[in-house]
C-alpha cells in the first residue's frame, strides 16, 4: 500500500507543515500514524545518523546488513531538526508521498 | 570529551570491579603494533557544556604503565572437547554417532566434530542448503572426502554416524532422518586417533578451523566405539542411550551424557573410562533434547529431556586476547569509579572500572550500587544495528556513536543480551571478557532520551556527579560485589544508593537488599525497571550472567518453551514479579512503562504534606506542586522507564504515594506484562497504569526506602544548575537516611486510611 492510500496531497501538506515546525514535538493522531508508518522499516537499508563530532554534527548513513559495516552518506548537519526533515522526505517519496510543486 | 576513546586501539579488562591493591590486567588490540601508555584517572564529573557533556576527572599521577599493544585475533563460538591423552586411541577401527539438530548454516560451512593431529585427522562438515562433508586427511597429505546431499535439514533432529574399518580399509559416513537412512561408504587408509589431539564437536580442529565456522545447532549424546559398526547397529544403539541414559554395553570407548552436571562446564562421559569432556567458551546447556515431550518444564525434574547443548557461532564469552600490561592499583586508593586511559599512535580507549574499599563502610556509611549487571546485560547492545527497529519506540532517528559503528564492523565483539543469534534464538548468556564497547563514559544511546542521551553507566554517572558536586562521601559497591558477598556487601552502610537503572539481579543480591532493609537499611532507589528480570552468575565463570525471556515482560526476544530454568543454577528465570517478588514489595513501586523520547515533571499529591515526609521538603519551594520540569535526560524528571506503586503488587499499605508524573506524551507505551489483551489504550495518558510514583515507607526495624521510580531522574539530579530542587530533595533524603534515628513506621490502623 502506497501513502497516497492513506493520506490525500492536502493531507499530507499539513502533516508535512506540522511535521517540519516541530520535529520533536507533540504530534497529532495523523502525524503520528504516518511517522510510524516511516520508521517501522527494516534495519537493512535503514536511514540512521552518525555522530561525527558528539553532540553537535551528524552525517546520514545506512544501515548495512548483520554483521557489515554502516554506510556512510554526503550529507551532514549540525541540527538534528534537519536530519530529521531530511530524512521525513526521503521516506514520504519512497511511499510515493511528496507535495506537489505548485 | 575528555580522554574520548576512537578505538584505535580497544581493549577490556577481566572484571569490572577491583580492590586497592588489586591488578588489573589489560587486553589490548590495536589495528597495528604500537607503543602505548595506560594512565589511571579517577572520575569526578560529567557537566554540560553547551549541548556536549565535559569530563572532569582526576589523574592518578603514581600510576602508569608503558607496553607495546599488538593486533589481536578474537575467536568466535563454542564447542564440546575430549582430550584424548591417548585413552581414545584404538586399534583403528572406530564408529563416532551423535545427535543434531542444525539452526543456521553459514555460507562457508559448519563444523560438527573433528580430530587431528598436525595435519593428519578428520573433519566432519555442514554446509548449504543441509549437506554432510566428510574430509580425511592422511599425514602424506592425501585426502578423502564422502559427501550427502540434503540430509540434515536446519530445525530438525537427526543421527549421524562416521565408522572407520582398518580391516577393510573402509570409511563410512551416514544421516538418520525420519524413517530414512542415507550411507555412503569410501575405501580409506587413515590413522585417526592420535595421543596429543583432542576430540572436539561443534568445531573445527585448528588445522581445519580456517575453513569452518563453529557449529550452530544442538547436539546430544556423542557416543564412541572401538570397533567399526554398521549405520543400523549404531543409530540404534545411539537412540537407546539417548531415551535411556544407558550407554551401549559392547566395544564402548565413550558415552557422553549431557543430562548430567548441566550447571557445569563438564560433558560426562559415563563408559568405562570416564573420559570427561569440557565445554569451552559457555555453550547454552539446560536446552530441550531430542526426547523433549512438554511434559516437563524443569531440566532438574527430567534431566533426560534436556541432554543437549546450543551451540552458537557467533558466541563470545571470552576473547581470549592477551594481557598487554598489568597496572597495580594503590593500595590506598579510594573507592570510586576510574578511567583507564590507554593511548598510542595507533588510537586511544578508555576503560572504566569500579574501585569497592578495602573495608566497607570505613570511609562513608553511604554506598552507591554500581549496577554492573545491567550494564552486561546490554553491553554491546546492537538491536539499534540489525535488531528489533528501536526507531519506533525512539520516536526520532537512532543516532550511532563510534562506538556503535565500531560494533557494527567487528561482529565477533559479540551480543549482548538483547541481540538474537544468527540463527534467531535470543543471547542468553553474557560477559565482560571482550571488548564492551557500550560501556564507556562517552557512550550515549536512543534510550537515554533527548538532550544528553545518557544512559545506563552514562546517566550512572550523572549519579555520581551529584555526589562529587554536593561532596557527599560515599562508597561503592557493585554488582558482582554483592551477588559474591551477600548480605555483607551492603551490611555495613547505613543508606544505599542505587543506579538509574538497576535491573538485573540474581537471588543473592535481591536476598542481600532484602535481608539490609529488614536490618534498619536506608535504601534509595533513584531509577525505574529496577528489580526487575532474574539472572544468575556460573560457578566457574563470575563474568558471566545468564538470562532467560521467560514468559513475560518487555522483551526483545522470548526464551524457547520449556527452557525457562537457568543452566547455570536451576533457577526459574524471567521477571521476579513472576518468582514471587515484584518489585514493588521490595522498594515500594516497580516496572510499569517506557518512553524514549522526553521525559516530564512530577507533581506533589497531598501526601507529601505528610510530616513523616517532611524532611524531603526542607529548604525546598516548588511552584505549583510541580518537580522536575529539566534535566539533562529528556528535559524532565519522570520518564524513558518509569515505574508505579500497586498495593495489590506488594507496595507497602503504609508507604506514601509522594509524587507521580503530571503528564506522559504519547510515546510511552505499557508494559506488556500489564496487557492482558492488547488495547489501543495502552499509550500517553490513556490508561491510570501509567505513571511515575514516587514513594517513601518506614520498615518495621527504623529503615526506610524512598523510590523516585524513574531513570530520567539521574538526568535532572545530575544537571549542575544553581537551584535544582531534584538535587536539594534527594540531598535531604540522603541526610535524614544517614541519619542514625530510627524512623518509624504509623501504626498500622492509620496506615491502610492513607
Amino acid at each position: 500500500m502506497g501513502g497516497r492510500d492513506i493520506f490525500s496531497n492536502d493531507e499530507f501538506a499539513a502533516l508535512k507543515e506540522e511535521f517540519f515546525a516541530a520535529p520533536f514535538g507533540d504530534q497529532s493522531p495523523n502525524l503520528q500514524r504516518l511517522l510510524l508508518r516511516l520508521r517501522n522499516l527494516p534495519a537493512e537499508g535503514k536511514h540512521v545518523l552518525v555522530e561525527t563530532v558528539p553532540y553537535r554534527r551528524w552525517r546520514l548513513a545506512r544501515l548495512g546488513a548483520r554483521g557489515r559495516p554502516v554506510e556512510l552518506l554526503n550529507q551532514e548537519f549540525d541540527d538534528r531538526a534537519d536530519a530529521e526533515r531530511h530524512v521525513f522526505l526521503l521516506r514520504c517519496a519512497a511511499i510515493g508521498l511528496a507535495v506537489p510543486s505548485s | 570529551m575528555k580522554l574520548q576513546p576512537d578505538f584505535g586501539i580497544v581493549g577490556y579488562t577481566d572484571r569490572w570491579t577491583y580492590r586497592p591493591g588489586d591488578r588489573v590486567d589489560l587486553h589490548l588490540s590495536s589495528s597495528s603494533t604500537t607503543n602505548a601508555t595506560a594512565r589511571l584517572w579517577r572520575f569526578r564529573q560529567l557537566v554540560p557544556d553547551g549541548p556536549c557533556m565535559e569530563l572532569v576527572a582526576d589523574s592518578v599521577d603514581d600510576i602508569s604503565v608503558d607496553m607495546e599493544v599488538a593486533p589481536q585475533q578474537t575467536r568466535t563460538g563454542s564447542w564440546f572437547e575430549i582430550p584424548d591423552n591417548g585413552r581414545l586411541a584404538t586399534d583403528g577401527a572406530f564408529t563416532l554417532a551423535f545427535l543434531v539438530k542444525p539452526t543456521f548454516v553459514a555460507a562457508g560451512g559448519n563444523a560438527l566434530c573433528s580430530q587431528a593431529d598436525r595435519n593428519a585427522g578428520f573433519v566432519l562438515s555442514l554446509s548449504k542448503p543441509a549437506s554432510l562433508c566428510l574430509q580425511c586427511r592422511a599425514a602424506s597429505g592425501h585426502d578423502a572426502r564422502l559427501y550427502l546431499d540434503d540430509c540434515l535439514p536446519v530445525g530438525q533432529w537427526a543421527r549421524v554416524m562416521i565408522a572407520f574399518s582398518p580391516e577393510a580399509k573402509e570409511l563410512c559416513l551416514a544421516v538418520n532422518h525420519g524413517d530414512q537412512t542415507r550411507e555412503i561408504r569410501a575405501p580409506a587408509d587413515f590413522s585417526f586417533w592420535n595421543a596429543d589431539s583432542a576430540l572436539k564437536f561443534a568445531a573445527a580442529d585448528p588445522c581445519f578451523a580456517g575453513t569452518f565456522q563453529s557449529f550452530d545447532g544442538r547436539l546430544e549424546a556423542p557416543v564412541m566405539w572401538s570397533c567399526a559398526l554398521t549405520p543400523c547397529e549404531a543409530f540404534e544403539q545411539l537412540s537407546h542411550f539417548a531415551r535411556s541414559g544407558q550407554p551401549p554395553a559392547d566395544n564402548l570407548v565413550a558415552a557422553w551424557d549431557f543430562s548430567r552436571a548441566i550447571e557445569s562446564t563438564t560433558g560426562c562421559d559415563i563408559g568405562p573410562d570416564g573420559l570427561d569432556g569440557r565445554f569451552m567458551k559457555l555453550p547454552m546447556r539446560a536446552v530441550k533434547g531430542s526426547v523433549w515431550s512438554g511434559d516437563e518444564q524443569n531440566w532438574r525434574h527430567a534431566p533426560r529431556d534436556y541432554a543437549s547443548v546450543h551451540f552458537h557461532h557467533d558466541h563470545l564469552t571470552d576473547a581470549g586476547w592477551e594481557v598487554a600490561a598489568s597496572m597495580r592499583l594503590p593500595e590506598d586508593l579510594e573507592s570510586g569509579c576510574y578511567l583507564i586511559e590507554v593511548t598510542g599512535s595507533a588510537g586511544c580507549d578508555t576503560l572504566p572500572i569500579f574501585v569497592t574499599p578495602k573495608v566497607r563502610g570505613g570511609a562513608s556509611k553511604l554506598a552507591w550500587i554500581a549496577p554492573t549487571f545491567t550494564y552486561l546485560a546490554y553491553a554491546n547492545d546492537r538491536c539499534l544495528l540489525h535488531g528489533a527497529n528501536p526507531e519506533v519506540l525512539a520516536g526520532r532517528l537512532i543516532t550511532l556513536t563510534a562506538g556503535d559503528c565500531r560494533l557494527a564492523e567487528h561482529p565477533e565483539y559479540g551480543l549482548s543480551l538483547y541481540d538474537t543469534h544468527a540463527d534467531g534464538s535470543g543471547v542468553s548468556y553474557a560477559s565482560r571478557r571482550r571488548p564492551c564497547l557500550t560501556f564507556r563514559h562517552t557512550q550515549h544511546a536512543w534510550q537515554g532520551g533527548l538532550g544528553s542521551g545518557l544512559w545506563n553507566f552514562g546517566a550512572d554517572l550523572l549519579i555520581l556527579s551529584w555526589l562529587e558536586r554536593e561532596q557527599i562521601s560515599y562508597e561503592i559497591v557493585t554488582d558482582d560485589d554483592l551477588d559474591a558477598n551477600s548480605p555483607d556487601a551492603i551490611s555495613a552502610y547505613r543508606c544505599v544508593i542505587t543506579g538509574s537503572h538497576p535491573e538485573y539481579y540474581t537471588q543473592r543480591m535481591h536476598d542481600s537488599v532484602q535481608s539490609f532493609l529488614h536490618n534498619r537499611g536506608r535504601l534509595i532507589y533513584l531509577g525505574g525497571n529496577g528489580f526487575y528480570w532474574r539472572v544468575s552468575t556460573h560457578t566457574d565463570h563470575p563474568e558471566t550472567i545468564e538470562l532467560r525471556r521467560a514468559e513475560d515482560g518487555n522483551r526483545s526476544w522470548a526464551s524457547e518453551p520449556g527452557e525457562y530454568y537457568h543452566a547455570f543454577d536451576g533457577a526459574y528465570g524471567g521477571l521476579w514479579r513472576r518468582n514471587g517478588r515484584p518489585p514493588q514489595a521490595l522498594v515500594g513501586v516497580g516496572y510499569t512503562a517506557q518512553g524514549f523520547l522526553k521525559s516530564h515533571p512530577y507533581r506533589l499529591l497531598p501526601a507529601a504534606a505528610d510530616a513523616r515526609v517532611s524532611f524531603l521538603f526542607e529548604g525546598l519551594e516548588l511552584e505549583d506542586g510541580m518537580l522536575g520540569d529539566f534535566g539533562l535526560i529528556g528535559s524532565g524528571a519522570a520518564g524513558i522507564e518509569i515505574d508505579r506503586a500497586d498495593t495489590a503488587l506488594g507496595t507497602p499499605a503504609h508507604a506514601l504515594l509522594v509524587a507521580t508524573s503530571d503528564h506522559l506524551d504519547d510515546c510511552y507505551i505499557l508494559a506488556n506484562e500489564e496487557v492482558l489483551v492488547n488495547r489501543p489504550t495502552v499509550f500517553g495518558e490513556l490508561s491510570p497504569l501509567l505513571r511515575a510514583d514516587m514513594v517513601f515507607f518506614e520498615s518495621e526495624t527504623g529503615g526506610a526506602v524512598l523510590s523516585t521510580g524513574s531513570i530520567a531522574w539521574a538526568g535532572s539530579l545530575g544537571d549542575p544548575r544553581p537551584t535544582n530542587p531534584v538535587a536539594r530533595l534527594t540531598g535531604n533524603a540522603v541526610r535524614r537516611f544517614l541519619d542514625p534515628a530510627p524512623f518509624e513506621a504509623p501504626a498500622r490502623e492509620n496506615a491502610a486510611r492513607k
